[in-house]
């Protein structure tokens, strides 16, 4: 999934997004509930009509975004408590609320809003957040007015103790969610933490429901979360760091804005069929990137292209029964000196996939 | 048409002490300081002499137009025409694309249909400077790196920005504003750009100085630009493999004394076409002036006026018997969030939309999770912040155009910015047919501006460079039935009124 935050992404048009075989895009919902507002959106008919986006949406529920955008962010059993970046008055998202705008937006998949701690945070306070999430999830449930045409996901929390993701999982799966995400992580944590708890997660979500891992979508970790079971992915990373200059690869990245390509008159990837590699050269990406922001745009349709292919030839290598054989080509792509991150070879000798 | 053959160059006897002893004086400057071997050859001092000679203000020679030629301007033999060379075609009248580094900024090449980008590319120097040496190392035209199809005009004065930034023109070169800052483009650093990123078209040098710098510097100006374009020729003279064709800067800041004598001595040069930095001219009533001045310039060859500020301005430029113009204004309309919606087959003032009831006020659209938005709408929507611009140019003393003289006519413009657009879902024009109105609404551009985000100017460009090939669709037509004069008219009172 990729990230509009603001109803778009990063100067690509939505025809163009179509065109690169993007099938579901995320909309902030704090953003979007900011400004426009739901009201405006609601106005124009809901959010694909509003951006002119046919394919699928999700929204969150606008909580993490003030826990990460606004240091006063303050989480009380009725709801979020923040301070307007604007005005300072203070203002409260309260579950209810969060359904209410998303709603409005009309997307897909909506997300639960949920207590957001910091996963390395200890004891109560993440005891207290877990169950938290599970009273909101009731009251999301109530609130959520579209039920037929949009599909509201539980997100499991708990942190890193496995005993609260369990308890989580097992209070939130009796929810009959329509789809589950994994919540929580890629906030700092281990990384042998960070996979074991995804795989216990993994482990007990229904095996037919989508299972979204919020927060990750480096190249390695999508390969090993895929290897565990989840099913879905965002990040802003290859939005993000098409803006810092960066290519995404098979062997990981380029930073195009290094001198090392200013002669470089190959594209990319020559295996790469987007406008920018059809079309442009290193040198002149490299030029471009300095000079205009159009670079930018370029840079960001092949990240996006590359996103896109890797998610889909991991689809396609599960379908032909080949995907230990994927995962074990593109890791000695990535690492050719086999210097492979421990946490990786432990997850994966976890579902049987052996590197070394 | 092909280029016709030219006549001997003019000879003018040197008669101004003062000027010649004050070229030598510059001269001697340019050889001791910057190129110590660069020698100036003993044929082009001579006309350097002569040149300077010419645009005396204390030299009384009065140039009168040409009369026959000056009623002819607007008709459809002198505009609707084809310019030949041997490697390329310039169809007149046409726009020819503002583009940065060979790119429409903010729009990809995918969505640049010829009724965007059109087949013809004004590259501004700054924005090539960091590719040149990497050219040069490739070997490979400018072309060729930016993966253009369009023919390629390079011009070193940047039309789309041109504040107070030729206050460091000297003697020796151009200033020119790149990435990281001013810097000083001698003549032989200029030509060796052109030799190694092989535009099919060049503007040579030019010390472009606004009307209202006094005469002393105008005539400067003229001693600068004409020298360069000197300079220039010589350097194809001697460089054969160059097919570049080159395209003289009319000097004279808008004084009719030095603009109508720069022009009689430059008509007779060997150069393929002349341009006409808007930059140089008055505000306003620059109409007659041009007139005189392109009726006095070789019928066989195109007029490029570069710089218009609108729409008007590039219907009067056609019917002053400009052959192209260029878009780089568009540019500026669409970083502010502007789109264009005059409708050139029938121009009436548009209604004044925030006079209608309907629509939503500020407070009302903004009720709904925040504050207001008035405190962060953006002046403008991408590009530099305005305190690195004012940094970059604090040091500059002339002040030529200001981006607010970009601002047209208020109801020919829809503002997108505008919380009145907020609810707006509806094509920017209902008529238009480009890449944004086929596809989203005012509103939604509203809130992509409001937002910052990159696609407000993508989708702004799209609908505003469509916008106008239609208005040069229009002009040519006009032209064709004859009525270009009546339709510039029209256009006045629609400007004016609104
Ligand atoms: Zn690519
Ligand atoms: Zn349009």
């Amino acid at each position: 999934m990729h990230v509009g935050t603001q109803g778009t992404i990063k100067g690509v048009t939505t025809k163009q997004l179509n065109d690169l075989g993007v099938p579901i895009i995320l909309g902030n919902t704090y953003h979007l509930g900011h400004r426009p507002g739901p009201s405006v959106v609601d106005a124009a008919g809901g959010l694909h009509k509003f951006m002119n986006w046919d394919k699928a949406i999700l929204t969150d529920s606008g909580g993490f975004q003030m826990v990460s955008l606004l240091k006063l962010a303050n989480f009380t059993e009725e709801g979020v408590k923040f301070q307007s970046p604007h005005n300072g008055t203070e203002m409260l998202l309260t579950p209810e609320h969060s359904m209410a705008i998303q709603n409005a937006l009309e997307s897909d998949i909506m997300m639960q809003l949920d207590d957001v701690v910091s996963v390395l945070t200890k004891g109560e306070r993440m005891y207290e957040a877990m169950e938290r999430s599970v009273r909101w999830l009731d009251r999301c449930q109530a609130a959520h007015k579209k039920v037929s045409t949009q599909n509201l996901f539980g997100i499991i929390q708990g942190g890193l103790e496995p005993e609260w993701r369990l308890k989580c999982l097992k209070k939130m799966i009796s929810k009959d969610c329509p789809g589950y995400a994994i919540g929580g992580l890629s906030g700092g944590e281990e990384k042998e933490d960070f996979w074991k708890t995804v795989s216990i997660c993994t482990d007990h979500l229904p095996k037919e429901k989508p299972r979204y891992l919020m927060g990750v979508g480096y190249q390695v970790e999508l390969v090993v979360c895929s290897a565990l079971g989840c099913d879905m992915y965002d990040c802003v990373f290859p939005t993000r760091t098409a803006r810092f200059g960066s290519a995404l690869v098979r062997t990981g990245q380029l930073q195009l804005k290094n001198k090392m390509f200013s002669e470089d008159l190959s594209p990319i990837d020559d295996q790469c069929s987007c406008l920018t590699c059809k079309t442009y050269s290193r040198a002149y990406l490299h030029f471009l990137l300095n000079e205009d922001t159009t670079g930018v745009i370029l840079l960001t349709i092949h990240n996006i292209a590359y996103q896109l292919r890797l998610m889909s030839d991991i689809r396609k290598s599960i379908m032909e029964d080949k995907f230990p054989d994927f995962i074990r080509t593109f890791f000695s792509t990535m690492f050719p000196d086999k210097s492979y991150p421990s946490w990786v070879v432990d997850a994966l000798s976890s579902v049987g996939v052996n590197l070394v | 048409m092909m280029v016709t053959k030219r006549s001997p160059e003019k000879q003018i006897p040197v008669t101004d002490v003062h000027l010649a002893k004050k070229a030598k004086l510059e001269e001697d400057e340019s050889n001791s300081t910057v190129n110590g071997d660069q020698t100036i050859p003993e044929k082009i001092k001579s006309k350097k002499k002569n040149e300077s000679i010419l645009i005396n203000p204390e030299l009384e020679v009065r140039i009168e137009p040409d009369k026959t030629r000056r009623s002819q301007l607007n008709t459809t033999s002198h505009l609707i025409r084809t310019f030949k060379t041997e490697h390329f075609t310039l169809n007149s009248p046409d726009v020819m694309s503002y583009t940065h580094c060979g790119q429409v900024p903010h729009v990809t090449a995918d969505l640049c249909s010829s009724t965007v980008n059109g087949d013809v590319s004004i590259v501004p120097l700054h924005s090539i400077l960091t590719c040149i040496k990497v050219l040069e190392k490739l070997n490979k035209s400018l072309a060729e790196f930016v993966k253009t199809n369009n023919k390629i005009i390079l011009n070193p004065f940047n039309s789309s920005e041109p504040c107070d930034l030729t206050a460091f023109n000297d003697q020796l070169g151009m200033s020119v504003w790149g990435k990281g800052g001013r810097k000083k483009i001698t003549s032989k650093e200029y030509l060796d750009i052109v030799k190694i990123s092989k535009p099919e078209l060049f503007v040579s040098l030019s010390d472009v100085v606004p009307s209202s710098v006094n005469k002393k510097r105008a005539n400067k100006s003229c001693y600068r630009t004409l020298q360069w374009v000197t300079e220039a020729i010589a350097f194809l003279e001697g460089n054969s493999g160059v097919t570049s064709q080159l395209l003289a800067p009319i000097p004279g800041s808008g004084d009719r004394q030095l603009m109508m004598k720069s022009a009689n001595l430059l008509a007779s040069r060997k150069v393929f076409g002349y341009v006409i930095e808007r930059a140089t001219l008055p505000t306003e009533n620059w109409e007659d002036l041009v007139r005189d001045v392109v009726s006095i310039l070789p019928d066989s060859r195109p007029v490029f006026m570069l710089g218009v500020l609108n729409e008007l301005e590039i219907v009067k430029a056609y019917n002053c018997g400009c052959h192209f113009v260029d878009s780089s204004f568009v540019l500026h309309f669409s970083n502010r969030g502007q789109a264009m919606v005059l409708d050139s087959a029938n121009p009436t003032p548009l209604p004044e939309p925030s006079r209608n009831p309907d629509h939503a006020s500020t407070e009302e659209a903004n009720k709904d999770f925040g504050p207001s938005l008035a405190e962060n709408i953006p002046s403008e929507i991408s590009g530099e912040t305005e305190d690195k611009k004012k940094k970059k140019r604090e040091t500059g003393k002339v002040l030529i155009f200001k981006p607010e003289h970009y601002i047209p006519s208020k109801s020919l413009t829809l503002d997108l910015v505008s919380a009145v657009y907020t609810r707006q879902f509806l094509k920017i024009a209902e008529s238009c047919e480009c890449f944004t109105c086929e596809r989203h609404t005012r509103g939604y551009i509203n809130h992509l501006i409001i937002t910052r985000e990159l696609l407000a100017p993508t989708l702004l460009m799209l609908h505003n460079m469509y916008h106008i090939r239609n208005l040069v669709n229009t002009v040519k037509a006009k032209v064709e039935g004859g009525s270009l004069e009546r339709y510039e008219a029209t256009l006045e009172g629609v400007f004016r009124i609104s």
